[in-house]
């Protein structure tokens, strides 16, 4: 919003107007983000970015890792990976439509530093692998490296042991996530993700659970989600996998924000039931059919809401450089006149 | 799939190979015993362990932090 000043009863505005090749941090209209914060330094880039007639998002180098569109064989030879889903198995089981959910929103009571977003619980039968429970078991901890995920660099066994029969086992997962330029500013420039995922493996009770945790992203999102694969009741031939997801999302900027966003994205739209989950699947089809469903596709939708946050602050910050033209134009005329 | 410590990463094929076997051969026929792989396992944790703290990962703090200490009891001390 330009300061109004008046000056011998004439009534105009003090805008600044950003030029091109002119530092423009100090520009006095109003702005959605917070003044002298780093999040304005980068809205006064993207200002500029925008009057160059130049694209915002994402910078050159660092766009996503593709998504492969198609279903490779898993690469995988490398063991021990970052448990969640079967690469080799899982990835070739053609039942994924069987999984069955609706994703619960939770609301919780939304503050300014510290919000949970969202559970996201898949209910029912969960998806299916048709695939004994011990075949996807031993995929599981071969799911890396994917094609389909390509963020996952490097898996690394902290500690394991054998206690009572059930094979405890930490895992430190590493991953690299692009964000756009935009994003950085809420996140951070981390570009590569820790997650710790601990598992249990019951063999006689036929039971694995992997519960996941992102460490860095870091501060701001957390991504705390439980996997469990479980024979089939009614077929043993096959192998159960239920899924339950929380995001957190805290100490960020344009938090609320942020928060619709995900809410919007994860819980709303996958807490329609059957359709939801639907389109959930469609969406994460392609890169993880299956069982291969993770923590993975959870961050990847994060990054997605990202994108989305940014396209949406490039259309806000369109409106604002549209606005600051205006009324320079305004001030030009009453000076003029 | 690498470690994050570039060195470790031969002695974490090494181990992963032989986990892999040990996992499907052994045990989930019912055989517990860990200790095929155990030397193997011995070096690489020793590696990693280096690594992480080369490069300040703490999976304590964390687990701290954000499970809210239920899983402290497991967390190995770097």
């Amino acid at each position: 919003m330009p300061a109004m000043t008046t000056h011998g009863g004439v009534l105009y505005y003090v805008v600044k107007v950003p030029k091109d090749g002119e530092n423009s941090t100090d520009s006095g209209w109003d702005n959605p983000f917070r003044p002298g914060g780093d999040l304005s330094r980068e809205a006064d880039e993207i200002v500029e970015l925008i009057k160059g007639g130049k694209p915002i998002t994402p910078t050159p180098g660092q766009q996503p890792p593709p998504l492969p569109p198609t279903l490779e064989p898993p690469v995988a030879e490398s063991p021990v990976e970052r448990a969640p889903a079967p690469a080799g198995v899982a990835t070739s089981a053609p039942s994924p439509r069987s999984a069955n959910g609706t994703a619960a929103a939770k609301q919780a009571p939304v503050g300014a530093v510290d919000v949970q977003r969202a559970i996201v619980k898949p209910d029912g039968d969960g998806a299916q692998a048709d695939h004994p429970w011990e075949t996807v078991a031993t995929a599981a901890w071969r799911k890396y490296p994917n094609p389909h995920n390509t963020a996952v660099i490097g898996t690394d066994v902290v500690e394991r042991k054998v206690v009572d029969g059930v094979l405890h086992t930490h895992r430190l997962v590493s991953s690299i996530w692009y964000f756009p330029k935009w994003a950085q500013a809420l996140i951070g420039s981390a570009k590569i993700c820790y997650a710790s995922e601990r598992s249990e493996v019951n063999p006689s009770s036929r039971l694995m659970v992997l519960k996941t945790i992102n460490l860095t992203f870091c501060r701001h999102i957390a991504v705390d989600e439980t996997l469990r694969y479980t024979p089939d009741p009614s077929d043993p031939r096959r192998t159960l996998l239920k899924q339950e997801a929380v995001v957190t999302v805290k100490g960020v900027p344009l938090t609320n924000y942020m928060e619709d966003l995900l809410t919007n994205k994860i819980s709303n739209n996958a807490g329609k039931g059957r359709q939801a989950m639907e389109w959930v699947i469609n969406r994460l089809n392609d890169e993880v059919k299956d069982l291969t469903r993770s923590t993975d596709e959870i961050l990847c939708q994060t990054k997605r809401s990202l994108d989305d946050i940014a396209s949406s602050a490039k259309k806000q910050m369109g409106d604002i450089s549209q606005k600051a033209k205006q009324s320079f134009d305004d001030m030009h005329s009453m000076r003029l006149s | 799939m690498n470690s994050i410590g570039e060195a470790c990463n031969d002695l974490k094929k090494e181990y992963d190979a032989c986990f892999n076997m040990w996992f499907s051969d052994h045990f989930l026929k019912g055989n517990t015993d860990e200790s095929m792989c155990a030397p193997l396992f011995k070096v690489y944790q020793q590696c990693v362990k280096k690594a992480m703290k080369e490069q300040k990962i703490d999976l304590q703090e964390v687990s701290k932090d954000i499970l809210g200490g239920k899983h402290e009891k497991k967390v190995e001390n770097s």
